[in-house]
């Protein structure tokens, strides 16, 4: 909650509130996710004081209201509060290894064209949305966001991404990770490896694209070129996995022996009649292959939030950019405000989500969002209400003594609820056995 | 000796701390703490005092553990870990002469408000004698009157439950935000803890309803989308 309300000071300096709808709409589209609301509409079914209290105001809100407010949200506003909120506190001055990718929302509106995209998971090139983010994946936090329509492709956007996170974030060095969508094109790679040239704390690796005449060179590699490494099987008692780096580089369209990349190819030995893998490599980095591989493997916990965002945060529910006012339906406008709105503020909840689960005990530091909404969040409780404070006091569950620092400190943060006369926040937990003592 | 080291491990194992974690020194140490438990007793003040050692004693063991291992709370042992041995004997004669000890802590004031919901006619020494039940804690009358107006407990009757979901007044939400004087504070006045009947009228004037056009118009589709399944014709 006190984040929230930082998050909801913020967006007052932002937006203009002509309506008086921003208290309601940005802490109801904070907490719906959160409490597990899938759709916006399911707001018509919800009577609960709890989120009522904790959306602003004292009865639920209704999803016209909501509605209204996030599809009227101005790309520049928006823009204006995800400027303030990203988290670059988290790389100023450090190490960053940041993964930049897209997620794909996928449309299905036959009234407006909007642009078609391709939509990995399903295979097909369809009509979508995209969403655009900077993920720090050694903290597995979401760092900002881009929202575009369905055929902004990541290579459009992978230098003024990383420009970004260079000049706001600041960080002591910056390595970049992409996958192959971010170079596509020789020139796509050759941009990203020459901002790395230029820039002195910039690493850039990214996959790269399989062409057939690529792979035929890194085939005909001499195999006394490639070192085996083992690693562990898929399960317990599965055969070790054998993989085979090799240091190469590629000579791109256009350019001479002396401009060329410097590659690092993995050979996956698949065994049995499948053919095996081949993970080729850009970088512009100096370390040892296997380094620069298991840097580039923890792209997936990049991939991992989108899942979670997907499944537990609701992510493909987020509000259509295309501007269903346009005049000609067959060239919609764009709306990036609502789109790239819902989609930070997801991943502002994520990104708490995963703070409140560092605190917690060690099993749980890198719970999903739904493990913790289960576990802690949505539990049941009763609310009391004196002149001075909110008391919240939840019903036992198993393992609620794992909160008690975190409700300490939200108690200890003194926060008051403005829509309910400044009242303190309390929370509290029913009592555990006589010998857990309370007090030192 | 062997079942001294039995109920060594028995020691680690009740205390979710497993033996293969530990390192030789912090075995050591703690073989040695073990051993003081079994001359001296396990009674506060043993804990205490071994608590303050083991806690500044640099072994590398988290605090969670020890506390475990000692049958204090995580908070607790945290808390103590910012106390100097000046402090920690001072606590210790204070609790020793039997004056009050320990603290109320705001996480506290949840089962206080439901203690004093269920026995309105509870007078402070029913209140006193259910913290020390509860929590171990006995505090001064002095200290229980400052958290109880601190926080709004001091009249009973001013104590309100806001009802669960399943009996909460069923109007139709109405998405305004609260306006300052449709407050609980009318309803807070009540001598007995009663339900809330929160209304959310916002008084004319103070927030703008949005024009029509500030939502969507109703849906144009002139027949159910195609992707809706074909109704049955037998």
């Amino acid at each position: 909650m006190p984040q929230a309300h930082d998050w909801l000071t913020t967006a007052r300096d932002c937006f203009a509130d002509d309506y008086g709808s921003l208290q309601r709409g940005l802490l109801t589209c904070v907490f719906a996710p959160l409490v597990g609301l899938k759709r916006l509409f399911h707001l018509d079914q919800m009577t609960d004081r709890g989120f009522a209290l904790l959306t602003g105001g004292r009865t639920c809100p209704t999803r016209h209201y909501v509605g209204g407010w996030r599809r009227h949200l101005q790309w520049y506003e928006v823009d204006a509060f995800c400027r303030r909120t990203c988290p670059w506190e988290l790389l100023r001055g450090d190490e960053a290894l940041v993964s930049f990718d897209e997620h794909t929302l996928p449309r299905w509106t036959h009234k407006y064209a909007i642009r078609k995209g391709y939509v990995t998971t399903r295979n097909k090139y369809m009509r979508c949305e995209k969403l655009f983010y900077g993920y720090h994946v050694e903290l597995e936090r979401y760092l900002c966001v881009q929202a575009t329509p369905g055929h902004i492709e990541l290579r459009d956007l992978a230098v003024p991404l990383t420009r970004r996170v260079l000049s706001a974030g600041q960080p002591r060095h910056l390595h970049a990770l992409f996958d192959a969508g971010a170079g596509k094109s020789d020139a796509d790679v050759r941009a990203l490896l020459q901002l790395a040239q230029d820039t002195p704390n910039l690493t850039v690796t990214l996959r790269a694209c399989r062409y057939p005449h690529r792979v035929r060179e890194w085939k005909q590699l001499p195999s006394g070129l490639f070192v085996a490494y083992e690693e562990p099987g898929a399960w317990v008692g599965a055969p070790p996995k054998e993989l085979r780096l090799a240091e190469t580089t590629t000579v791109l369209k256009g350019e001479g022996s002396a401009d060329a990349v410097r590659t690092i190819v993995c050979r996956e030995v698949v065994p049995g009649p499948k053919s095996d893998r081949w993970h080729p490599l850009y970088t512009s980095g100096t370390a040892e292959p296997l380094t620069v591989l298991e840097d580039f493997r923890q792209r997936q916990h990049h991939e991992q939030a989108y899942r979670i965002g997907v499944h537990d945060e609701f992510l493909n529910a987020a509000p259509c950019g295309y501007d269903k006012d346009s005049p000609d339906r067959q060239r919609p406008r764009f709306h990036r405000g609502p789109l790239q709105m819902i989609g930070w503020l997801l991943a502002l909840v994520y990104n708490a989500v995963g703070d409140l689960g560092v605190r917690l005990a060690d099993r749980f530091h890198r719970a999903h969002v739904e493990t913790l909404r289960r576990t802690f969040l949505n539990r049941p409780g009763q609310l009391y209400l004196t002149p001075e404070a909110l008391i919240v006091y939840l019903d036992p569950f198993r393992g609620q003594e794992e909160l008690v620092p975190s409700i300490d400190d939200v108690n200890a943060k003194h926060f008051r609820i403005p829509w309910l006369e400044n009242r303190r926040l309390l929370l509290s937990l029913t009592p555990g056995p006589p010998g857990q003592r309370g007090g030192p | 000796m062997a079942t001294d080291s039995l109920t060594f491990a028995r020691w680690l194992q009740d205390s979710a701390v497993p033996d293969a974690t530990l390192t030789d020194p912090q075995r050591a140490v703690l073989e040695a703490a073990f051993r003081f438990l079994q001359q001296s007793g396990r009674d506060y003040f043993s804990r205490r005092l071994l608590s303050h050692v083991l806690l500044h004693a640099q072994t590398g063991i988290k605090v969670a553990p020890l506390a475990r291992l000692l049958g204090f709370s995580r908070s607790a042992a945290s808390a103590q870990q910012g106390l100097s041995a000046k402090e920690v004997v001072q606590a210790t004669h204070h609790r020793l002469a039997g004056r009050t000890h320990g603290k109320l802590l705001p996480r506290f004031a949840g089962p206080i408000a439901q203690f004093l919901c269920a026995q309105p006619q509870a007078s402070r020494w029913d209140l006193l004698d259910f913290i020390r039940r509860t929590w171990g804690v006995a505090v001064s009358r002095m200290a229980l009157h400052r958290f109880l107006k601190k926080y709004g407990l001091d009249q009973d009757s001013r104590v309100v439950t806001l009802p669960l979901p399943t009996l909460a007044n069923t109007e139709p939400p109405t998405g305004q935000p609260p306006s300052a004087d449709t407050s609980a504070t009318g309803v807070l006045a009540r001598a007995e803890p009663t339900p809330v009947g929160v209304t959310t009228v916002a008084p004319p004037g103070q927030v703008p309803l949005p024009p029509q056009d500030f939502f969507l118009p109703p849906p144009s589709t002139p027949a159910p989308s195609c992707s809706c399944p074909k109704p049955m014709t037998g």
